[in-house]
């Protein structure tokens, strides 16, 4: 086989090997317990939010998810029943807790799960004037604690 | 019998002495007087965020460099790239392509959040009266617990921890925990003091 055929098959093989991993590895909590976690943006006419989106799977139908902002305070926790298609906000930012800002996240945020759940990066809303961005983060960096959330203690903290 | 209940009663004694040698006040002055010394600070850091909805942490390096009294920069480089710059009443932020400038007069929350980093990693939060603070000493470390008593601070705080190395006359570490019962801890490592930084570090926009 002359060498540039050769080029050309192990150019190919390798494309195919990085497009099976690349389809093999998930950037969505898939099974219970798996946490994907990605760099977010949200994009308004005027200004932008960004930070970090983290998500556990901790039920076949539920999802937990935290976004919080590069120096690590939280904005936002939320649950999400995948099956009702149904976000609620456990809590949010006091700063951020406006009644319109609560509707904006329950709309949007279950549409953000589902682009990202089909490996998309950005997710437009239907009134066109926010966008959102997420891209999958390195997980090298981020370790992971074998410890189950503690959610009775959470609504308990929440609640005072 | 006896003798042991002369060697415990000693024992007790002593620790009630080294108990009542530890005056507040005085590590709260002298925490106070090495800030006041600290003209410029860099250093590396390492923040653990814990998520406790999620039973999860996240672990984030970069460098943070400040230069009194109202500048700073904290550079993240590890697992993401985000810069945040005070520059007197502006803050520059860079993430990937988009940079932004915010005059924090006109922004409450960078307001509280440059003032917080600014302020604990110098150790300079005894003098302010939006905390009540409380000091322990454990080995040659003093830790300092800040109740936020300010609104701004309190709706996103419980309290701050502040451990100030006693031999590194600087603090080392601070924890920061919020309401939702997460909590993020920044480590203060390769510390260099008084070092001169180059003024284009902190270049806004």
């Amino acid at each position: 086989m002359p060498l540039h055929l050769k080029s050309v098959s192990l150019l190919i093989l390798i494309a195919s090997i990085i497009a099976i991993d690349a389809h093999g590895e998930s950037n969505y909590p898939d099974s219970i317990g798996d946490i994907t976690r990605h760099e977010f943006i949200m994009e308004m006419p005027k200004a932008y939010v960004s930070g970090i989106m983290i998500l556990r799977r901790i039920e076949p139908t539920q999802i937990r998810g935290s976004l919080v902002n590069e120096f690590g305070i939280s904005l936002l926790d939320f649950s999400y029943d995948e099956s009702k298609r149904k976000l609620k906000i456990e809590s949010l930012m006091k700063q951020l807790d406006k009644w319109y800002v609560r509707r904006l996240l329950k709309k949007d945020i279950p549409r953000v799960l589902e682009a990202m759940h089909g490996n998309e990066e950005e997710y437009e809303n239907s009134s066109g004037k926010l966008k959102y961005f997420f891209k999958p983060m390195n997980q090298e960096s981020c370790d992971t604690l074998n410890i189950t959330a503690e959610k009775d203690t959470y609504f308990e903290t929440e609640a005072e | 019998m006896k003798r042991i209940f002369i060697i415990l009663t000693l024992i007790v004694m002593s620790l009630a002495s080294y108990a009542g040698t530890f005056n507040q006040q005085a590590a709260i002055k002298e925490i106070s007087a090495a800030a006041a010394a600290l003209k410029t600070m860099q250093c590396d850091f390492v923040q653990t965020k814990s998520l406790k909805m999620l039973g999860d942490k996240m672990v984030s390096k970069g460098k943070m460099y400040c230069s009194q009294p109202d500048k700073l920069k904290w550079q993240y480089l590890t697992p993401y790239q985000y810069t945040f710059i005070l520059n007197g009443n502006k803050v520059g932020i860079n993430k990937g392509s988009r940079s932004n400038v915010v005059d924090v007069q006109k922004n409450k929350m960078f307001k509280e959040i440059a003032r917080i980093m600014m302020n604990t990693v110098l150790g300079k939060c005894f003098s302010d009266k939006d905390f009540k603070t409380s000091v322990v000493q454990k080995g040659r470390t003093y830790v300092a617990t800040l109740i936020p008593l300010k609104k701004e601070m309190k709706q996103m705080f419980t309290k701050i921890v502040l451990h100030y190395s006693k031999d590194a006359a600087t603090v080392t570490e601070v924890e920061l925990h919020e309401k939702n019962g997460d909590s993020t801890v920044i480590e203060l490592k390769n510390i260099k003091k008084n070092a001169p930084i180059n003024a284009t570090t902190f270049k806004v926009g």
